[in-house]
């Protein structure tokens, strides 16, 4: 059997070789930067956030380790999507890999002149609409927030795009399957179960918040459990394909996610710890399936949920 | 495909200066693309989640069996962890990371490093000596200092030091020599160090060509690709990241003020 045989899935129309993805806004969005060998059984790589505008990002420090974490605060920096277009996505287009476009908007109307901006480009592929960005002000994470604006904004963008779309969600609500239905209902292909959670660190020598927007996204594997609890409830849900993203950095933690429910999973601070992450996972993934007699990897997801009653 | 990547290395050699500062020889176990003046690494030296990302830091010299030399302050818990190893010990490098200096204009090269700053500009010296007059300044603290000044590291350079305490050399900083008018017209200056130090060279603009000062900057990092938009600095040009646009820019195209 080969490769994609034994790791391959689909999410809607697209088929991934393996079921990792590298999630939006770690990977240089130049491939002349990425180390050999990395993404050769990469399932797709999300873009960085990108905006209709060009957008700066944060000011001041924008990285914080914490014990098994990080926060973030970049605030969507990008040089927006008409010189993507023109300049990384020319060369990003044979990468070898699907590329899955990150969209962030502010105003509805932004994520509207998106879709068309994508669509005159002749791309029609998958779109994951980002409605949890903690580290911008307006838009962001608000959306997914407020059930009623992201009914309305994804029944836009579903009547507009003829192509895939994944809902990248917010783990800030109060609880998740509140927006997992809305965006089964909007008919969207699948969901990413989800960004980064809102934390915050205090500088005690400066005796002041370390990020000038005071909160910043938690990624890595302090929010594996939170994670890992979203995909759980999302798949009691919703029937469309749940992308299990957040603090997977080992085979141990993949495997975990599938099993939890995810069809999929993305990676992001797990990839800059360590560039190998990807082929150990892959490789670990197939080792533990052939330990198991386990033929596809298709069999894994949701293993957990099924087993949970029986006994030992 | 770019250089960069991810190798195992094994740690030869330790040697402490201080409790806060030592040196790591360490010698990549496959073949790496050799570092240029200015280029850096991202190390660790523990597999667990915590600390969790790797650190950067800036070699002193490549030897020609393949290994590198680190000058490494402690300053909180990564380089702590590093200041345990054992020689024999394996540690986890990325790299060879960032732009470099490029090669200068100037008739002669004056490198100025600021405590750990001089890390960079040991390697610049070696690379440029044969090749134009190099002057090294290095300026630190005073006290404490004593053993680091007086290492090998700099045996045979043409090597100056000031401390702020006077202790070590002359008193001062590096940035005494433009106020002696030590430094003018025809040289090219190359600083690495604290940022105060590295703004107050904008003060050297009457005497050196404005497009012949080079500063390497530092930034918190997680990938060291360029891909996670951590690492950024204020540029003329708007944000640039450290780790892959620089760490080497132009003084003059530096937002210092919103540093
Ligand atoms: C390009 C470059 C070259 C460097 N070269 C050297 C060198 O040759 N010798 C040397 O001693 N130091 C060097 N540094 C600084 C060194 O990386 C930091 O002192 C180190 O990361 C501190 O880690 P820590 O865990 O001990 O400190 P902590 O304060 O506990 O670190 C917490 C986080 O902040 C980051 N951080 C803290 N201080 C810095 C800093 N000054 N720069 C970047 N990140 C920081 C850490 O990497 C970590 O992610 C360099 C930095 C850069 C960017
Ligand atoms: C530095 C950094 C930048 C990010 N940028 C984006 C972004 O532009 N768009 C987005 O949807 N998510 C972004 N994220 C969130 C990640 O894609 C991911 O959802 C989150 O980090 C949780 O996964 P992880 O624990 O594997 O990192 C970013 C995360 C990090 C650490
Ligand atoms: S450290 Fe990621 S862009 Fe510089």
């Amino acid at each position: 059997m080969s490769f994609s045989d034994i790791l391959g899935v689909s999410i809607g129309k697209l088929m991934l070789r393996s079921p990792i993805i590298i999630a939006s806004g770690v990977w240089p969005m130049e491939p002349e930067r990425w180390p050999s060998g990395i993404v050769d059984k990469v399932g797709a790589i999300c873009t960085k956030g990108l905006t209709f505008s060009p957008k700066e990002g944060n000011k001041g420090i924008r990285l914080w380790e914490t014990p098994c974490g990080l926060l973030n605060s970049i605030g969507l920096q990008n040089p927006g999507l008409e010189s993507f277009l023109k300049n990384e996505f020319q060369m990003l287009k044979n990468c070898g890999c699907p590329l899955i476009f990150n969209l962030a908007f502010h105003r509805e109307d932004e994520l509207d002149l998106l879709l068309d901006k994508l669509s005159s480009s002749g791309f029609d592929g998958t779109v994951e609409i980002n409605v949890s960005c903690p580290n911008v002000s307006g838009g962001g994470m608000a959306w997914a927030v407020d059930l009623m604006s992201l009914e309305m904004v994804l029944k836009k963008a579903r009547a507009k795009w003829k192509g895939d779309i994944w809902v990248k969600l917010s783990p800030n609500v109060p609880d998740i399957y509140d927006s997992a239905i809305v965006a089964e209902n909007c008919g969207a292909d699948a969901i990413v179960v989800a960004n980064t959670w809102l934390g915050l660190a205090i500088d005690i020598k400066k005796k002041k918040p370390v990020f000038e927007r005071i909160f910043a996204g938690l990624s890595g594997p302090a929010i594996l459990p939170l994670s890992l609890r979203l995909v759980w409830e999302a798949t009691n849900v919703v029937k469309i394909p749940v992308i299990g993203c957040g603090g997977i950095t080992d085979t141990e933690s993949a495997l975990g996610m599938l099993m939890a429910g995810a069809s999929a999973i993305q990676i992001g601070t797990g990839l800059l710890r360590d560039f190998e992450v990807i082929n150990k996972i892959c490789g670990g993934i197939e080792g533990y399936m052939e330990e198991n007699e386990i033929d596809s990897v298709k069999q894994l997801v949701g293993l957990a949920k099924k087993n949970h009653n029986i006994r030992g | 495909m770019g250089n960069i990547k991810d190798f195992s290395a094994i740690v030869l050699k330790k040697t402490a200066f201080s409790d806060e500062l030592f040196m790591l020889r360490v010698l990549p176990e496959e073949r790496i693309k050799q570092p240029n003046p200015g280029q850096f690494f991202l190390l660790k030296s523990w597999e667990g989640l915590d600390p969790l990302l790797f650190r950067p830091f800036a070699p002193v010299l490549a030897h020609e069996d393949g290994s590198l030399d680190f000058l490494i302050k402690v300053v909180g818990k990564g380089t702590q962890i590093i200041r345990s190893c054992m020689e024999g010990a394996k540690v986890k490098l990325r790299g060879p990371c960032g732009n470099s200096f490029p090669d200068p204009a100037g008739q002669r090269l004056i490198l100025i490093g600021g405590a750990v700053g001089i890390a960079p500009m040991v390697f610049s010296y070696m690379n440029y000596e044969k090749k134009l007059p190099v002057k090294l300044i290095l300026g630190v603290p005073g006290a404490g200092w004593d053993d680091f000044c007086e290492s090998d590291i700099f045996s045979n350079l043409d090597l100056e030091i000031f401390s702020d305490d006077g202790s070590i050399g002359r008193k001062g900083t590096p940035l005494t020599l433009f106020e002696k008018g030590e430094i003018g017209e025809g040289d090219e200056i190359w600083a690495c160090g604290p940022i105060g130090m590295l703004k107050a060279l904008g003060t050297a603009i009457d005497a050196v060509k404005e497009n012949q000062i080079y500063v390497s900057l530092e930034a918190r990092m997680a990938c060291g690709i360029g891909g996670c938009l951590g690492c950024t600095i204020p540029t003329k040009w708007g944000p640039r990241r450290v780790c892959a646009d620089g760490p080497v820019f132009k003084w003059a195209e530096v937002s210092w003020n919103e540093l």
